[in-house]
């Protein structure tokens, strides 16, 4: 049996003896409660830009179906609407609730409370500010035009900038005072992903590429966007959340270093795959392609390892909300990442591209991987800082099967649609209206899916609702290891 | 061609240069010792007693020996819900 010692005082400390070290309850309590203001105001921020945005995508969503949807007022049109999704389910519910994660998960893992949980506060309400300025003005016509960057560069960027490293300073400088040596491979995954958001994000901004260069650093930063900074924090927390649910270590800790070392060092040139067939130098699609195959080790690393770590105990979902999320986003985790080196090659690239497969692509990534693993983390997370438990059971379970079904549908309906399309662009002999007749039917599916999955988003922000501002959360039932029962097997007299 | 490169080469840079740096000085810094300890670092006193009842009798009877005796988790945290 481990033996239970008091925690570190310092770093020095604890460089050995570490399988030793193991920290009361009532001390995690002490560092959760530590983060609970900003921690809070982030996930509440980000369940309202969940519902926000989900109205901006359903509205796109039918217009595929009926193009006069709405087409009377210019701010209603596809062309505003729709990057309006993208930008407020990026910044907004993702990244929102991400820097909740970050600042619940660093004190834990560094032992310490958490530092300038002010600055982070005032970091998240800056953020929030400016991704509100941003898309008020990307709905009244002012955008950028780079995909994934379209949020005014003079009104709304700067805001985006301060805010994230107001949350990103207090993150570092939790991690300066930390009572631990050793780094826990959630602490390299998300204290690595805010200077990276930093440089990618003002880097793809400086309003000084031209032409091809513009391109080339447009997808520079939307791929990295999500390699470097929605990926890594999911990541982060996948591998807190699975062994900590089973109870058991991940099953290698060196394929997680594997795996967090590898996308370090490869992610960083995937980007251009999005150009093939692009006016580009030809060794830097070559080099894309090459870093894209590359990231195959280590998204087999990860894959294998979370896997290895659940394998034989599948039936703890049942049990799970959280693990559930965290099981499935991990699956989709190397799914995507597996269907993103396929469609990398140039063979896939030519039927898939400009076609509807892209976005099913990028749903399964941004929805099936990073929305389940937020979703996930919050279901962890909420009670241990609200000190509740989720209220009901039924609202739970309509919300998981409502997302997770609603994104089965979306993603097959419209991955099919999508090939179909770019079969149809390639037949000589078709004309341009067929391909768009073969995709109606599965655009139609699409937009039923994005009414299901948009009613699992009403039921989790109501259960979400009635855990933090009604007392239906059963305040006498305390979150897990605030008590200790001993059952099954006393201890035997010496 | 090469010219309309060169900002992406140095980006490319200013993001891959920097983790290579820290692997290093991970390296020289022992951060990789020790890693199975540090698979259980993130664990609290007592929370790998805690009785699974996901778990089969082999996997109880596994915690048990590894561990010491289970304990009950008092909570309605592994309430199922599907």
């Amino acid at each position: 049996m481990t033996e239970t010692v008091a925690s570190p005082r310092t770093q020095q400390d604890s460089t050995l003896e570490h399988s030793k070290i193991r920290v009361s309850a009532d001390e995690v309590a002490a560092y959760d409660h530590s983060g609970r203001q900003p921690v809070l105001l982030g996930f509440f921020i980000a369940v309202v830009w969940l519902l926000v945005g989900t109205v901006l995508g359903d509205i796109s969503s039918f217009k595929f179906d009926r193009p006069d949807l709405l087409s009377e007022q210019a701010y209603l049109t596809f062309g505003r609407i729709r990057p309006a999704h993208l930008n407020v389910m990026v910044y907004g519910w993702a990244s929102t609730a991400m820097f909740s994660i970050s600042l619940w998960l660093m004190p834990r893992l560094c032992r310490t409370r958490l530092r300038w949980a002010t600055a982070a506060t005032a970091g998240i309400l800056i953020w929030t500010l400016g991704l509100a300025v941003g898309t008020v003005l990307l709905i009244a016509g002012y955008s950028d035009g780079l995909e994934w960057l379209e949020l005014d560069g003079q009104w709304a960027d700067p805001l985006l900038v301060a805010g994230a490293a107001l949350v990103g300073a207090s993150i570092w400088r939790t991690l300066a005072a930390r009572r631990v040596h050793h780094l826990y491979v959630s602490v390299w995954y998300v204290a690595a992903s805010y200077p990276w958001f930093l440089i990618i994000f003002i880097a793809g901004n400086l309003p000084i590429y031209q032409g091809v260069e513009s391109a080339a650093v447009n997808w520079f930063y939307a791929h990295n966007a999500l390699g470097l900074w929605l990926t890594t924090i999911n990541l982060g927390l996948i591998y807190y959340l699975l062994p900590k649910i089973i109870g058991r270590p991940i099953y290698s800790y060196w394929l997680s270093l594997v795996g967090f070392w590898g996308l370090a060092l490869f992610y960083a040139l995937n980007g251009m795959h999005h150009l093939i067939g692009g006016p580009l130098p030809s060794w830097m699609i070559a080099t894309s392609i090459t870093a894209s195959i590359m990231m195959i080790i280590p998204v087999v690393a990860v894959g294998i390892n979370q896997h290895m770590t659940v394998v034989g105990r599948f039936g703890a979902m049942r049990y799970s909300p959280a693990l559930t999320l965290a099981v499935i986003a991990a699956m989709s985790y190397t799914a995507v990442s597996l269907q993103g080196i396929l469609t990398a090659l140039v063979s896939v690239n030519r039927i898939t591209h400009f076609t509807h497969w892209t976005i099913a692509h990028s749903h399964l990534g941004l929805y099936m991987f990073v929305t389940l693993s937020l979703f996930g983390g919050m279901y962890y997370i909420l009670p241990r800082v609200l000190k509740k438990e989720w209220p009901s059971t039924r609202l739970v379970r309509a919300h998981i099967l409502l997302v997770g079904g609603g994104m089965i549908l979306y993603v097959v309906a419209l991955g099919i649609g999508g090939v179909l399309q770019g079969l149809s662009l390639l037949a000589p002999s078709e004309g341009f209206e067929v391909s768009v007749t073969s995709t109606r039917p599965w655009l139609l599916m699409r937009s039923v899916a994005a009414v299901i999955i948009s009613a699992g988003h009403i039921v989790f922000a109501y259960h979400a609702y009635l855990l933090a501002f009604t007392h239906r959360g059963s305040l006498t039932r305390q979150p897990p290891f605030f008590e200790l029962k001993p059952v099954l097997v006393k201890k035997r007299a010496p | 061609m090469l010219a309309n490169s060169f900002v992406i080469i140095l980006l490319s840079l200013a993001v891959g240069i920097p983790p290579l740096i820290f692997l290093f000085m991970a390296l020289t810094s022992g951060q990789f010792d020790h890693v199975d300890a540090m698979a259980d670092s993130i664990f609290e006193a007592d929370e790998m007693r805690y009785f699974r009842p996901w778990e089969n009798r082999k996997q109880a009877q596994q915690r048990l020996e590894q561990h010491g005796g289970l304990l009950n988790n008092p909570n309605r945290e592994w309430e199922r819900w599907l």
